[in-house]
């Protein structure tokens, strides 16, 4: 994977990033369909007309405006203005900067992925916040650089910021949340999880 | 979604778990004769279900292609397609009534290390979730050992569990992080949905004034490397 400087509190540090996920440390499941005879089954799609099977591969995806087809381009726009957004670039063109955060901060980060930073040289127990995108995208994404026994972690995500809530709020809120949501001991094991 | 959770005194009032997602600020349009319109993506058609080249030599196959255009099927490729239920093939893409599902464990390194018939898992929050005295974290080791995948706010539903609520989060305000349990035993991790993964839960609470904050925290990860 290619290597990526960051701005750690004003010191430059270069390194490249391995991803890790839960499939990497734990393993991962997967559901099979068997035939009479034990052998694997496909997996197919019933269309309403009810006259085909469509495997993967069999249907691809296009891009429909109003009641036409369309090959032009998509823009992003600003929900509420409609004026174009600006691109956030790649952290790999444009280094992000990180500053120095303390753990109450960095537990508000709801964590998407995660990455192994071993060319990263800092202390153990170090925490940092900042930005990170790891393509040209139009929503900057939060990011924390956290050092530990195991080695330098960078994990890419978005902080939350609850707020206080006192009695006059109540189910308004509620009813806007949305409908589904999906979803330890220190000596937990996570393997148990599957 | 809503919750049952019981604290320390072993009281329990119901809650709402509240997504701390915020809307999305921003949209993609396409501009065309009739304005800025929302682009939708539609599934089509784009290969001949079961293949033309299907059990023909490639000597055939050849011919064909010189011939005419037989893997352009014009009444099927490109034909808009809504996919309303599954079924499954066997070798020769027929469809088969008598099948079992089975589910199973790979190690990290891709290798089948369990088969077992496969069992849908059930949310596990519908029974009352509980404060477990043991597995505390301190915000220190909270984000040094654990990936930190979820996070909801609890809010309370009436005036009781809001009394509930701040009582709590008084309590356990300079805890860190308190384990919540699920489970008829309350010593499992929360799974929030059908068929959802479990997860360890980890409540915290602040105070100001006479408001409150309490947040749940999920993970199912360590913040580690894979073993080499």
């Amino acid at each position: 994977m290619a290597a990526c400087t960051f701005n750690i509190d004003n010191n430059k540090h270069v390194s490249e990033l391995q991803k890790v996920t839960r499939d990497d440390l734990y393993g991962s499941r997967r559901v099979q369909a068997l035939g009479p005879d034990n052998k694997p089954l496909r997996r197919a799609g019933v269309p309403e007309e009810g006259n085909l099977y469509l495997v993967s591969g069999d249907v691809g995806r296009t891009t429909r405006a109003g009641v036409q087809f369309t090959l032009a381009p998509a823009e992003v726009v600003d929900s509420a203005t409609g004026q174009k957004k600006e691109l956030v670039p790649s952290s790999f063109k444009q280094a992000p900067e990180f500053r120095k955060a303390a753990a109450e901060e960095v537990s508000m980060l709801e964590v998407a992925s995660v990455y192994r930073l071993p060319g990263a040289q800092l202390s153990q127990g170090a925490l940092y916040l900042g930005t990170f995108n790891y393509r040209d995208g139009v929503e900057r994404n939060d990011a924390a650089i956290v050092t530990n026994g195991h080695g330098t972690f960078l994990l890419v995500g978005k902080i939350k910021k609850p707020a206080c809530v006192g009695m006059e709020i109540d189910s308004q809120i509620i009813a806007e949340a949305a409908a589904g949501e999906e979803a330890g001991e220190s000596a937990e094991n996570f393997e148990s999880l599957f | 979604m809503y919750i049952k959770l019981t604290n320390f005194q072993k009281r329990t009032a119901e809650l709402f778990l509240l997504s701390l997602n915020g809307s999305k600020t921003s949209k993609r349009v396409i501009t065309t004769a009739n304005g800025r319109v929302e682009p939708e993506s539609q599934a089509i058609i784009t290969r001949i279900p079961g293949g033309w080249t299907a059990d023909k030599k490639p000597e055939q196959i050849v011919e064909a292609l010189v011939k005419s255009d037989p893997e352009i099927d014009t009444r099927l490729i490109g034909k808009p397609v809504r996919i309303r239920s599954l079924a499954y093939l066997d070798e020769q893409r027929r469809p088969v009534c008598h099948f079992r599902l089975v589910e199973e464990k790979l190690t990290p390194e891709g290798m089948v290390k369990e088969t077992k018939p496969y069992k849908v898992s059930e949310s596990n929050i519908e029974l009352p979730i509980q404060l477990s005295p043991k597995g505390s974290q301190t915000t220190e080791d909270m984000v040094q050992k654990f990936v930190l995948h979820k996070i909801f706010q609890v809010v309370h539903l009436d005036s009781l569990s809001f009394d509930f609520l701040f009582k709590l989060c008084e309590e356990i305000r300079g805890s860190g992080f308190i384990r919540v349990n699920g489970g008829i035993k309350c010593n499992e991790p929360l799974t929030l949905r059908r068929e959802g993964l479990p997860s360890f839960a980890y409540l915290r609470g602040r105070i100001d004034g006479d408001k409150y904050c309490c947040t749940l925290h999920l993970t199912h990860q360590e913040l580690r490397v894979p073993a080499e």
